[in-house]
């Protein structure tokens, strides 16, 4: 009550002060006059400031949050995933060392894992018509092409690692009811069979992968039945190769040789699927034939993408719309306009693709592919590791 | 009619307020400041507050080197843990484990009815965050249990496994290889083989290791890791379900926990057995329809 009582006062006194000021000192009382003007514009210019500073904070927030996504995306979660934790080691005799938590070290070099990097795994799976889910057991179809696509936005490069579908690896065994079982020892490309022939099924897949690779993170996937490759292949205008090998129609009844090895080719529709698909399962390492194949064929097909690229932004999502019914990706077309963006100007040739290497030996019934364990460490560390500096 | 202020005075008068309010905000400060210190010096180590009773501190400067014994001295640095004096200041200690290399060099302990009562309580029983190294019930204090699992905090400095950390760099895993444990009547020595990042589950009860299914199934696990940055020994890619494990257990953090592990290579004096037994063996029958 007292407040209220001293504001009337002062409001009485500020309005005498006012009117006596007024007659005693008028320039004065101009001069503060031309002052709170200057006060009030500048505030209102401060405002407007204000609101146009937020919202181009809001665009570039929006951008970023596109960009979490991906990176937030990762399908199994790893422990490289999690942010290093800075240990600090009490010094020992020796040295005062700071050893980061994820860091490896080989031959005398120490490595880091890129944090930036994103990878992703495409898969052919071996259907030939339009995505369908299916029942439980092993009816998914089996991923008879296996790449990891890896960008690296440190070196703007685009890194493909072909895995040979016959690689031996951890397997987990899903019963009909979709519950899980155990663990086995079988080829990689066994694992897509699981699971509702979709998503599940991919998700087993890229663990399988994952798992094989060290559980490096995977940010995305995207499994393409192999009948969409002529398809793709048609929108950029066809691939040009030279033959590695001899090459039959895929339709079995017919097995009519339709290219021969060391033959320069046009490959579009129904050639490209076979140059791409076709393996004679008699003979002995066809996989590994099969895959020198189709790493060659992304080699010039993603060459041939990036110039259609250039002259279309919109063209990689156009290609993905075309082949949609028989795609199944767990990327959103936010994410993939996000990545054609920045893969766009990478630098890819046959020097970034890359084939695992090992030993293939004859099992009871079907072939199995050893990896060189190494080969495999190395060629991690090269791909998405970098070295410390000391 | 009201008096107009002579503008000196108003002047002098808001300085006034401008002191008092901010030696209002300094004054609050220092006592913000005070309260703080005096809270972050109550983290005191054990050496403040355990000790025998008998010891008054001129007593504790004539003890000769030789004599250095209880929890606030011990040591297996001269080979020789007194369990004599160690249990009458807490019965519960059963053991000690010296790691050479750090600063592991610590009493265990095993409470008879809480698995986790060391965790927040200190090896002289005061209740304390640092809490002690331990053991939970289902394991043995023979070590004689396929996968002995000893928990100990290792989030921060202070805590009595933070320097396990030390194993995740390779030079000091290669260099240091040697774990001992004393008991009352013995020295186990064991060889430390591995250290990584393991999931965040329960060790002790993820598998049964008293039936060779259980042991056989941990160790398919173990030698099924694929992990850029664990660190391995050579030579121990052959456990089976007779041998005698050792588990560093840290703390579970989201999803995981930095352990240690261990292998016994020397009993000592201890005659080391144990029943496995042979439980029921699921097999699925997995068709090939390829």
């Amino acid at each position: 009550m007292n407040n209220l009582l001293t504001n009337k006062k002062n409001r009485r006194d500020r309005v005498a002060n006012l009117e006596k000021s007024q007659i005693l000192d008028p320039e004065k009382v101009k001069r503060d006059q031309k002052r709170r003007r200057k006060v009030v514009a500048l505030s209102v210019l401060a405002v407007i400031t204000g609101l146009l500073a937020a919202a181009f904070a809001a665009f570039l927030i929006v951008g970023a949050v596109g960009k979490a996504n991906l990176h937030s995306n990762v399908i199994a979660a790893p422990k490289l995933e999690n942010a290093p934790v800075v240990v600090e080691l009490q010094p020992t005799e020796e040295e005062a060392t700071s050893w980061k938590e994820g860091w490896v070290k080989y031959n005398g070099q120490i490595y880091a894992y890129n944090e930036d990097i994103l990878t992703f795994l495409i898969m052919g799976i071996d259907k030939t018509k339009d995505v369908k889910e299916v029942a439980e057991g092993t009816n998914g179809g089996q991923a008879d092409a296996l790449f990891l696509v890896v960008l690296n936005p440190h070196d703007d490069s685009l890194s493909v690692i072909g895995i040979n579908r016959n690689t031996m690896t951890d397997i987990s065994v899903y019963d009909d009811n979709g519950a899980f079982v155990n663990t086995i020892k079988a080829q990689i490309a066994v694992q897509h069979g699981f699971g509702n022939g979709v998503e599940e099924s991919c998700e087993y897949q890229v663990n399988a992968v994952q798992h094989l690779f060290y559980e490096m993170p995977v940010h995305g996937y995207a499994a393409i039945n192999m009948s969409a490759i002529g398809p793709l292949t048609d929108m950029v205008g066809g691939v040009d190769v030279v033959a590695l090998e001899d090459v039959k129609s895929v339709d079995d009844k017919i097995q009519k040789l339709v290219i021969k090895e060391g033959e320069q080719v046009h490959l579009e529709g129904e050639l490209a699927y076979a140059y791409v698909r076709d393996r004679n399962t008699d003979q002995f390492g066809s996989a590994d034939k099969r895959l020198e194949r189709q790493k060659q064929f992304i080699t010039t097909y993603l060459q041939k993408v990036k110039q259609k690229t250039k002259e279309d932004i919109g063209f990689p999502i156009s290609v993905y719309q075309a082949i949609a019914p028989q795609t199944v990706t767990n990327l959103t077309v936010d994410e993939m306009t996000y990545l054609v963006s920045i893969a766009k100007d990478y630098s890819f040739d046959e020097n970034y693709l890359y084939t695992l290497k090992g030993e293939t030996k004859q099992g009871d019934v079907f072939e199995e592919f050893y990896v060189d364990e190494t080969d495999l460490f190395e060629l991690i560390l090269k791909v998405f590791y970098e070295p410390v500096e000391q | 009619m009201r008096c107009v202020k002579d503008k000196g005075i108003t002047k002098q008068i808001m300085k006034k307020k401008w002191i008092k309010m901010i030696s209002g905000c300094l004054s609050m400060l220092l006592i913000m400041g005070i309260l703080i210190g005096c809270g972050s010096s109550n983290t005191d180590n054990r050496e403040d507050t355990t000790g025998t009773e008998e010891q008054t501190p001129a007593g504790a400067s004539e003890v000769e080197e030789e004599n250095r014994t209880g929890l606030q001295f011990e040591t297996a640095k001269d080979g020789r843990i007194d369990f004599t004096v160690l249990q009458e200041e807490n019965p519960e200690i059963w053991g000690w484990l010296y790691i050479p290399g750090t600063d592991i060099d610590r009493p265990l302990l095993q409470s008879a009815t809480s698995d986790t009562y060391y965790q927040d309580h200190m090896a002289d029983g005061q209740e304390g965050e640092t809490g002690a190294l331990y053991i939970e019930i289902p394991n043995q204090t023979n070590l004689c249990d396929f996968n002995t699992v000893i928990h100990g905090k290792d989030q921060k400095e202070g805590d009595l496994f933070y320097e396990l950390h030390k194993f995740e760099e390779p030079d000091f895993f290669n260099e240091h290889e040697a774990l001992y444990i004393y008991t009352p009547d013995n020295v186990y020595t064991y060889s430390i083989y591995a250290a990584y990042y393991d999931e965040g589950s329960d060790i002790l009860r993820r598998y049964d290791y008293t039936t060779y299914q259980g042991c056989n199934a941990y160790l398919a696990d173990y030698y099924d890791r694929r992990d850029m940055a664990m660190n391995k020994r050579d030579g121990w890619e052959d456990l089976t379900a007779g041998h005698f494990l050792l588990t560093l257990d840290g703390t579970t953090t989201g999803d995981r926990q930095f352990i240690v592990m261990a292998g016994l290579v020397n009993a000592g004096v201890a005659n080391m057995d144990r029943m496995i037994f042979d439980g029921t063996d699921f097999v699925y029958d997995f068709e090939d329809e390829e």
